[in-house]
């Protein structure tokens, strides 16, 4: 067993697995050969005694079927599709991780209109997310106005997705080594009239909700989860930040244009439902600043034959995006023909549904639907 | 007090004042067509991930397609994706689209029980059941029902309880996990009550077809009522199945 100096609680759960696999690498050898052993959702790195370097719940996506299904359908259209029914509601962000990870043991490097694409895309879809989100946490405290005015403003976010890609839910939108839906100058005018005509109402109905006596007493100091538990659970994204947990993958390890955009993480300190709704509320300001940048500044779109390879043989990649809730970690190893034997999936869910479970002791029952939509995890990303 | 009535004048009116003529923005893919132009077939066929297109002649099964585009942007001129967001039918068989034809996909008032426009023609009340899916045909239902699209003009609803429904929604693949408690739920319904398939993965499994994960025994055993295809199905192709599949319209 290595020694863990490199390793610590501050780190992200991914952070500590990458130092770790670093540090064992010949040990994801044995690994690699009993996959049957991951697949029945021990974890593969309990299998090399390596408990104590990370959490066994860290890592043990215990799927069978889904990453069995990757195995199979060989068709690059297929996995493709497949990546994009983990989620519903995070198509942009599980799509995005599976062209990284594809791309990497394709050894291909997409393009700037490629990655820019995705920021966009990944942007928008925190944007309608955590808008819809909101409305739902009113409709929980009873609050019809917000519910339906916020409920509505998340249309013409998604229509917009529509008018790009062909899809409310930005199904088809991204692809692997190529450009399926260039971003135009001409969708760029049209996203700066949205954001135009969704900014001032979505600031108005704020300014209301956020001064609103029964509203604020319903979300301050409901469904609590400390910096000490959401550190020991390991949670990601959103409910970390919550607690005054940095955890921001476009912060720690940015991606695709991340690195231009230089971005720096909303952190809350009190770990209630307040704080994850006001994280909600300044990440949508946040996120519509980075579209209304990026989009004034599209990158030429050039016309050039999609970039097909082959994956790279006996390789091991990982890819880490921040979806809408959190980190999403995609990671694939490859057999001596290039063919994939492993494909693990985790989406944030998988770390925060415990702070859900936490974040309601020693509430009112009545508090279990405002717990529950500020974090809105997801079954189908968990369950996988 | 008054700022909320300024937000509500702010707002104005938002609802889509015809939910059967509105247009879709954008390059929405909705009911496809299929010239008769000479192609690969081979080729065709091969392209589609989840085995929608069959060959000679050429035809789309709407019931199996991810509507991922695929197709219509390798093959332009043989197959184009109109606006067209009235896909759903009771039949199965009308959601084959063929080649050359260019003719609607709609429910056949023929095929449709009796007691459905008599008994749910102006109130239905639905529990939906999402059956392994992956949330996004969950979240086109709750736009169904937003100040938008708004289903509840039509007294359309969704109701928290089996006992108080009239029918069950079901969307996603159907896993084994679920395959129980669908039964369950499609037991405590009262009679007469259908049964409204939502999305390609409730209609044929979609991607995930052919899974040992899925158990889709139940779908063998009770005549389904209405499909709505898409992936997910938009909230018109929702609205005005169920609006054609419960009464008869004059428009």
């Amino acid at each position: 067993m290595p020694k863990t100096g490199l390793i610590s609680q501050k780190q992200s759960p991914i952070t500590r697995f990458i130092l770790s696999t670093a540090m064992n690498c010949t040990k994801w050898l044995l690994v690699r050969s009993m996959p049957e052993s991951l697949n029945q959702g021990t974890s593969g790195l309990s299998a090399t005694e390596n408990k104590s370097c990370i959490s066994k719940s860290s890592w043990a996506i215990s799927t069978v079927e889904l990453s069995g299904n990757f195995w199979i359908r060989k068709n690059l259209l297929q996995r493709t599709t497949l990546a994009e029914s983990i989620a519903g509601d995070t198509v942009v962000g599980h799509t995005t991780t599976f062209s990284h990870v594809w791309e990497s043991l394709c050894g291909i490097q997409p393009s700037r209109d490629i990655e820019f694409s995705r920021t966009l895309a990944l942007e928008m879809e925190r944007m309608a997310n955590h808008t819809g989100d909101l409305s739902a946490v009113c409709a929980d405290i009873a609050y019809q106005l917000g519910n339906s005015v916020l409920g509505r403003l998340r249309t013409p976010l998604i229509n917009f997705m529509q008018e790009w890609g062909g899809n409310r839910l930005s199904k088809g939108l991204i692809r692997p080594g190529r450009n399926q839906f260039p971003f135009t100058p001409e969708l760029a005018k049209r996203l700066m009239e949205v954001l135009e005509a969704y900014e001032p109402d979505f600031v108005e109905m704020n300014k209301q909700l956020f001064q609103l006596p029964s509203a604020l007493s319903r979300f301050e100091r409901t469904g609590v989860v400390s910096y000490d538990d959401v550190l020991s659970i390991g949670t990601v994204g959103m409910a970390a930040r919550m607690s005054g947990l940095s955890r921001d993958i476009r912060s720690s390890h940015p991606y695709s244009l991340y690195p231009e955009i230089a971005h720096e993480p909303i952190i809350k300190h009190h770990g209630d439902v307040y704080s994850r709704v006001q994280i909600r509320r300044q990440e949508v300001m946040q996120s519509m600043q980075y579209v209304r940048d990026m989009i004034a500044n599209v990158p030429e779109y050039i016309e050039k034959e999609p970039v097909v390879g082959s994956p790279k043989p006996n390789s091991f990649t990982l890819s880490l995006v921040e979806g809408w809730r959190g980190e999403i970690c995609h990671c694939a190893i490859t057999d001596n023909s290039g063919e994939l034997i492993l494909y693990k999936i985790k989406d944030p869910s998988f770390h925060n549904w415990l702070a859900l479970a936490l974040a309601v002791r020693n509430n009112e029952i009545s508090d279990f639907p405002i717990c529950n939509k500020s974090f809105n995890l997801s079954y189908s990303g968990h369950d996988l | 007090m008054l700022d909320n009535i300024k937000i509500v004048y702010h707002q104005g009116k938002q609802y889509i004042r015809n939910t059967s003529t509105t247009k879709v923005p954008g390059i929405f893919r909705g009911r496809p067509v299929i010239s008769t132009e000479k192609v690969n077939e081979t080729e065709l066929v091969g392209l589609c991930p989840v085995d929608a297109i069959s060959a000679n002649p050429v035809s789309i099964d709407l019931g199996k397609c991810t509507f991922c585009g695929e197709c219509a942007k390798q093959f332009p001129n043989k197959i184009r994706f109109t606006t067209d967001y009235k896909i759903a039918s009771n039949e199965r068989e009308r959601l084959i689209v063929k080649e050359g034809e260019d003719r609607l996909v709609e429910v056949n008032p023929e095929t449709v029980r009796n007691e459905i426009h008599r008994v749910f023609g102006n109130s239905l009340k639905l529990r939906q059941v999402s059956a392994g899916g992956d949330g996004s045909c969950e979240w086109e239902l709750n736009a169904s029902n937003n100040v938008q699209f708004d289903m509840g003009r039509y007294g359309i609803e969704f109701v928290a309880s089996p006992r108080h429904a009239d029918g069950i929604v079901i969307t996603g693949p159907i896993t084994e996990n679920m395959a129980e408690a669908l039964q369950i739920c499609y037991d405590a319904v009262p009679e007469p009550k259908i049964i409204v398939l939502v999305g390609t993965d409730a209609i044929s499994g979609g991607i995930h077809a052919g899974s040992s994960a899925l158990n889709r025994s139940f779908l063998d055993k009770y005549p389904v009522d209405l499909y709505i295809p898409g992936n997910p199905a938009h909230p018109l192709t929702i609205i005005n199945g169920l609006l054609d599949l419960t009464r008869k319209r004059e428009i």
